[in-house]
């Protein structure tokens, strides 16, 4: 248990006791006085500003045993920081008079998950006040009191604001946490984590002089070492302020601080305890002057700086990243590449230089194309930190390299913190880049002082540059003279689960250093790891669940069970598997994904959306309850309106007649949710007044985890974590802004850390389901690793989509870009199987579907091969099982013969969910547009003048003036780049008439395709006859190609609907590419088969939201938000067309 | 360092001083410490300050006092701090963060009426002069303290003794308890 929650739980008590002598809590001020008399503390109120109060808003006096406190003028803020004061007066006090400079009694137990805020870390000092913060609030109002004031006496988070005369925010802050989170255990007295350590970790510890690698594999208490490294400074007197511990992430530097507060409080506040980013951050804050920054640069994360590069794309002219369409992946890629070079400390001029030397090196096509696309990846590169250097921000990139080059080019600096930081002690070797041992380098020249641990087969942060190549070379190239130990007795695993890793490591394993060893402590169990082969993935869940309910059997607890994978979409198959089957889980997943979080945003997005999509997704929730029926025709009224404006749909409802009862009432019910709430609110303020206040949402959530399940309020609390702290500088509507910054999170994957489960949920008995990469550092009773496959592990380096660096950019890998990228990643492969077989305390099972969902034939993973001695093969002890189900079905009829368009069809095929939204419900209208939206607006109206059969537009002229009219009402006229935006908008219109010259067009007929009960109507764009006499039928997209885009059914529809003497093409405008649709007559009866499937589907109210790549279709989907279940109700007599 | 002076000449010198405020006083103690309560008596004399009708009832010390300044500082800092803090603060009926100003020197000694000082020497059962000096050095050490590792730098602002009574918002009882420190003899 954390000091912070220990320190919650130690306030409660503290609220509980004031309480029973009497305490009355609605009388703050009074209330926390009682418990400063309690303990003869005297309080005192100052001005603010006085200088009693050394500057700060609040202290505690432990000598005088006496608070200080600003008069806030304010009784419960007076009172926080009394509580405050008396919380640092219950964890010791201070040595000096160090004021209280902030408080805030709505801060979050939880950092931030997204934005730059993840890099800055929290000094001992700074968490301390986290710490008393959390402190305060719960003395002044415990969970358990917000529990019964809202659970059992109903009272809103407004009326208990006003019942303690509190800040409504502190309220609602802690009416989530109390009702969200699961209640933590009573903290128990640890066990000293501080053991003795073995000789090889006392050798280690101790070592002076020579700089020194610690090769520290799996459990043999590496942090342990480490820690015991700092006591034996201390026993040397070493002045804590000369020590630099250097971690890679904030968990471990917070864990890492404690630690060393334990055994050395004075150096916990006065040794630099962090990670590389945040003692990177604070040198470039140190030093700004020198790098031409602002005092405190602005952190861009990434999508703010793919925001930054968004409005200069048209600019840039790309060729091999040219999307004009939605240009965030190819920006996120480039991003990415740009990222790699500065791990290498390769700045935009050092890698145009890269990219030029392979273009005069270049002898084939694929050199010269792999050479250009570095120099694009160059060009924006430039770009990038020209806009960045504009606006006095930094990267996180740049927190490692720049200052690196300062301590390289500047005698002063390095002086200046070479002379600080006698000791420098780094964990986790195996993850740091090369600017990092560069960083390293500057600040110990010589090596002295320097200590580094890590293990080169725990390597799998490949992807931001990390390497086993940096401990390969520590002794001999970076540090001559240093010296390499081993720590070799794993006190975590029984010695046959450590054979297994070693067994692995010593087969051939890339980053394995010989001569390697793990000699268990524990000894042996008498039981080898297992191998099981399963049928299908669906029979892999069912064996899952079996064994994990067989060890939780035989005493293995659930918590104590964890499940590995490698990606997060067969966790949450796996979640959703074992959960059907009753085990619990520990799983949020893409919080973003989850039902109960896209129901909040849709609730939000009533607010701001004239549209109110969101009725189709709050229709189908218990409390606001609409017929699917109603919903379609709220929809049909809204879009009948010209102009709506937000929340205009409270009102257009009321003349709306036809409207079943129940669904009156859930109109009536979801507008009283909104209660009170402009368009222009806050998300959180609007969160928490729609949960807590207008409704009994947040309540029902809190009694559905008592009734054991937890997950979807405490992603609701992560929900509420992340909109509480996110910050999104753009004018318009907030909550506009957030749903556009939530898409652009997903789309680049960027909200990963909000899978993570709050803290508080560590105490639940549920089997731990995470990724490899997030279970490192951890360990496990039973683990089970699933899904080891040919296919998934090692994954394929082709489907590795990073863009390869330059050639001879990345130092020690391979000279060619490409070929680096691949090394890199089969060695990263292995490491990552090398993490998760290690995480194995007592029992290990390994897992391998033997069929595809075809039934075809699968092989298992062959690093299986590699360890197949050490592992007991055992026969599944569950029989096959069938599929479960899919959703339930729609309530639809549609008017007989069904007809299709083919853009319909291609849209079931894309997404049967989006299909019904689209078709069935017609919800909604266009989104807001984008600059480059708004020019392919334009051109798609030049395309259909243009098209028109009586169009009698010929010549340049008239194309150019029909355009320019097309441009200014639709373009991106005001943008600032506008005229960039014109040119390649004039050049798609230009490309389509260089396509059409010289044929002749004619007057398109509409054709009708067959298909069971079905019809399909086809309307071609143009039907020309080419100057060489052959007949087009042509359909023109303003788009790109996509790669299955003459493979689609709607391209089958137009084969399938034309006449043999016709040619079907297909054009992209964006990349000028036309395509002829001429599928083999198998391919064809395939696809008409899917055609008659898709319809037949359609018929039978079949629209599960299955996309063929949710990851990338999802975001972008308008739907995204509002796309849980449909509601229940009937659709009847529908007409698609 | 100013064993060979004469205190006589040191008196005089800061008689003759052009602008005899209680900066200047504060420097001459600073200077001299051993002659702490003389120069804070010619101080008050000279400024018509109404102090030696007191002094004269107090056991002066003028001798060296090299061992016993730091046995006498020594129990000053016992008396202005922790468990003598608060039994001092609960004698005179006064807040701790009153006794705590002295202890941390937040008050400029210049602006302290003397019989305050000598109010409180009494109860604390020292000299004056260790008081004072005790003050000086207080005040001297805190600037050392001012920054710590994250955290901001201390207000290295002093008060006068008017401002920090004022700052303190006595409440009736304390106001009673401050005058009676404040009258000569207050304590008898």
């Amino acid at each position: 248990m954390d000091s912070i929650e220990l320190a919650r739980q130690r306030a409660a008590e503290l609220h509980k006791a004031l309480t029973s002598e009497g305490g009355d809590p609605t009388q703050p001020y009074e209330f926390v006085q009682r418990e400063a008399d309690r303990r003869d503390i005297e309080v005192r109120a100052y001005k603010p500003g006085d200088a009693m109060l050394n500057g700060g808003r609040a202290l505690y006096d432990e000598n005088a045993r006496a608070i200080r406190h600003e008069n806030t003028g304010d009784s419960f803020l007076n009172a926080f920081l009394v509580a405050h004061e008396i919380g640092h007066a219950e964890y010791g006090g201070h040595l000096e008079l160090s004021p209280t400079l902030d408080v805030d009694p709505a801060r979050s137990a939880d950092p931030a998950a997204t934005g730059a805020d993840r890099v800055v870390d929290y000094s001992r000092k700074a968490r301390q006040e986290v710490q008393m913060d959390l402190f305060a609030r719960e003395l002044l109002f415990p969970r358990s009191l917000a529990r019964r004031w809202h659970l059992d006496e109903h009272l809103s988070a407004s009326e208990i604001a006003t019942r303690l005369q509190a800040p409504y925010d502190m309220v609602a802050v802690q009416l989530f946490d109390a009702l969200l989170l699961p209640a933590v255990a009573p903290a128990e007295a640890e066990s000293s984590r501080s053991k003795p350590l073995n000789p090889e970790q006392k050798d280690a510890a101790s070592h002076q002089g020579s700089p020194l690698l610690l090769k520290a594999g799996p459990g043999t208490g590496k942090t342990q070492t480490l820690v015991g490294r700092l006591a034996f400074l201390k026993e040397r007197a070493v002045d804590p302020a000369s020590i630099l511990v250097l971690t890679f992430s904030n968990k471990a530097a917070a864990e890492m601080s404690e630690r060393a507060l334990t055994i050395w409080p004075e150096a916990a506040g006065t040794a630099w305890i962090g990670t590389f980013h945040s003692f990177g951050l604070d040198i470039v804050r140190r030093f700004h002057d020198r790098l031409r920054l602002p005092a405190d640069p602005k952190l861009l994360d990434a999508t703010e700086a793919i925001a930054l590069l968004e409005d200069e794309f048209a600019r840039l002219d790309l060729h091999h990243f040219k999307d004009l369409w939605d240009p965030t992946e190819k920006l996120r890629d480039i991003l990415a590449a740009i990222s790699r070079a500065k791990d290498e400390v390769v700045d935009a001029v050092r890698y145009r230089s890269l990219g030029e030397a392979m273009r005069q090196a270049a002898k084939t096509e694929r050199d010269i194309v792999a050479a250009a696309r570095c120099l694009e990846v160059a060009r924006v590169y430039e770009a990038y930190e020209m806009l960045k250097a504009a606006r006095g921000a930094v990267d996180f990139g740049d927190l490692v390299a720049l200052p690196t080059t300062l301590l390289e080019s500047d005698a002063q600096v390095r002086d200046q913190l070479c002379g600080r930081y006698a000791h420098v002690l780094v964990d986790e070797y195996q993850d740091v880049n090369r600017a990092s041992v560069r960083l390293l380098r500057a600040l110990k020249p010589d090596g002295h002082g320097l200590w580094v641990v890590g293990d080169a087969k725990q390597s799998i942060y490949r992807f931001r540059g990390a390497s086993s190549f940096n401990i390969k070379r520590f002794d001999k190239h970076d540090f001559p003279g240093g010296e390499t130990k081993s720590l070799k007795t794993n006190y975590r695993s029984y010695q046959e689960l450590c054979d297994c890793f070693i067994a692995f490591a010593q087969a051939g394993m890339i980053a394995a250093e010989p001569g390697i060893e793990a000699n268990a402590f524990r000894g042996n169990s008498g039981n080898k790891p297992i191998f099981v082969s399963v049928g299908t993935k669906e029979e892999e869940i069912n064996e899952i669940a079996a064994r994990i309910r067989a060890a939780q059997e035989n005493g293995v607890a659930y918590k104590d069970q964890a499940v590995l994978c490698k990606a997060n979409d067969r966790l949450a198959m796996i979640a959703r598997g074992l959960e059907a089957q009753g085990i619990p889980v520990l799983f949020l997943g893409p919080l973003f994904d989850r039902a109960e979080v896209k129901e909040a945003l849709a609730i939000l997005s009533l607010l701001t959306d004239p549209r109110a999509m969101g009725l189709a997704c709050t229709a189908a929730m218990p409390d606001f309850a609409m017929p699917i029926e109603d919903v379609e025709a709220c929809a049909a009224q809204l879009a009948e309106a010209s102009e709506p404006q937000p929340l205009d749909w409270t009102k257009q409802f009321g003349d709306l007649t036809g409207l079943s009862n129940q669904g009156q009432r859930g109109l009536a019910a979801i507008t009283n949710a909104l209660k009170g709430l402009s368009p222009k609110a806050t998300p959180w303020r609007a969160f928490a007044a729609v949960y807590l206040d207008n409704t009994r949402l947040a309540a029902r959530l809190a009694e559905h985890a008592a009734e054991g399940k937890p997950l979807p309020a405490m992603a609701l609390w992560q929900l509420q974590n992340f909109l509480r702290s996110v910050s999104i500088d753009r004018t318009g509507y907030p909550i506009t802004n957030l749903l556009d910054h939530i898409r652009r999170l997903v789309i680049l994957s960027d909200e990963r850390d909000l899978r993570d489960l709050p803290a508080a949920a560590r105490s639940l008995d549920a089997v731990r389901l995470m990724t490899i990469h997030a279970s490192k550092g951890l360990e496990f009773k039973t683990l089970h690793l699933p899904s080891l496959t040919k296919g998934s592990m090692p994954l394929s380096a082709n489907r590795n989509n990073a863009l390869p660096p330059p050639d001879g950019m990345t130092e020690g890998g391979s000279f060619s870009g490409a070929a680096a990228l691949k090394d890199g990643h089969e060695e990263e492969q292995e490491c990552i199987f090398f993490v998760a077989l290690s995480r194995a305390e007592d029992r290990l099972i390994l897992y391998a579907p033997s069929r595809q969902a075809g039934g075809r034939k699968q092989h298992r993973s062959p690093f299986i091969d590699r360890i197949e001695t050490q592992l007991e093969t055992q026969k599944p002890i569950t029989d096959s099982i069938s599929r479960p189900s899919g959703a339930d079905p729609v309530d639809v009829s549609f008017e007989a013969p069904l007809t299709l368009t083919p853009s319909q069809l291609a849209l079931y095929e894309w997404c049967p969910r989006r299909f019904l939204y689209t078709h069935g419900l017609r919800l909604g209208g266009r989104r807001t547009e984008t600059a480059f939206m708004k020019m392919h607006s334009a051109v798609q109206a030049v395309i259909d003048d243009l098209l028109t059969p009586s169009s009698k537009i010929r010549d340049e002229t008239e194309v150019y003036t029909l355009f320019q009219r097309h441009w200014v009402a639709l373009g991106p006229t005001d943008h600032g780049y506008s005229k960039a935006y014109e040119r390649a908008a004039s050049r798609l219109v230009t490309f389509l008439m260089e396509l059409r010259a010289g044929e002749t067009p004619q007057r398109a007929e509409r054709l009708r395709l067959d298909v069971g009960n079905a019809q399909v109507i086809v309307r071609p764009d143009e039907r020309t006859r080419t100057g060489d006499g052959k007949l087009v039928l042509r359909r023109v997209r303003t788009g790109r190609q996509t790669s299955t885009a003459t493979d689609t059914l709607d391209a089958a529809a137009y084969q399938l609907a034309a006449s043999a003497d016709c040619e079907i093409e297909f054009v992209f405008l964006s990349d000028e590419s036309r395509a002829v649709i001429a599928m083999s007559e198998k391919k064809l009866n395939a696809r008409k088969e899917r055609i008659n499937n898709a319809a037949i589907a359609i018929v039978e109210g079949k629209f599960p939201a299955e996309p063929v790549s949710p990851s990338r279709t999802c975001p972008r989907c308008p739907y995204f938000f509002i796309c849980t279940r449909p509601p229940t109700g009937r659709l009847a007599k529908k007409s698609l067309t | 360092m100013t064993a060979d002076i004469d205190p006589e000449d040191i008196f005089s010198d800061f008689a003759m001083e052009e602008a005899l405020t209680p900066e200047v006083l504060n420097a001459y103690i600073a200077r001299y410490p051993q002659l702490a309560l003389e120069l804070t008596d010619l101080f008050h004399d000279l400024t018509m300050a109404d102090l030696s009708a007191a002094a004269e009832s107090m056991p002066l010390e003028t001798n060296s006092i090299g061992t016993p300044l730091a046995e006498g500082i020594a129990s000053v800092s016992a008396a202005l701090s922790g468990d003598g803090l608060r039994a001092l603060s609960r004698r005179l009926g006064l807040p701790r963060d009153f006794i705590a100003g002295f202890r941390d020197a937040n008050v400029r000694l210049g602006s302290v009426p003397a019989t305050v000082l000598m109010n409180l020497a009494q109860a604390i059962d020292v000299k004056i002069q260790f008081l004072i000096t005790y003050l000086q050095q207080a005040g001297e050490t805190d600037s050392a303290m001012a920054f710590k590792a994250d955290g901001k730098p201390r207000s290295p602002s002093v008060l006068e003794y008017d401002e920090f009574i004022e700052s303190l918002c006595l409440s009736d009882t304390e106001a009673a308890a401050l005058e009676k420190l404040s009258e000569p003899n207050g304590l008898d």
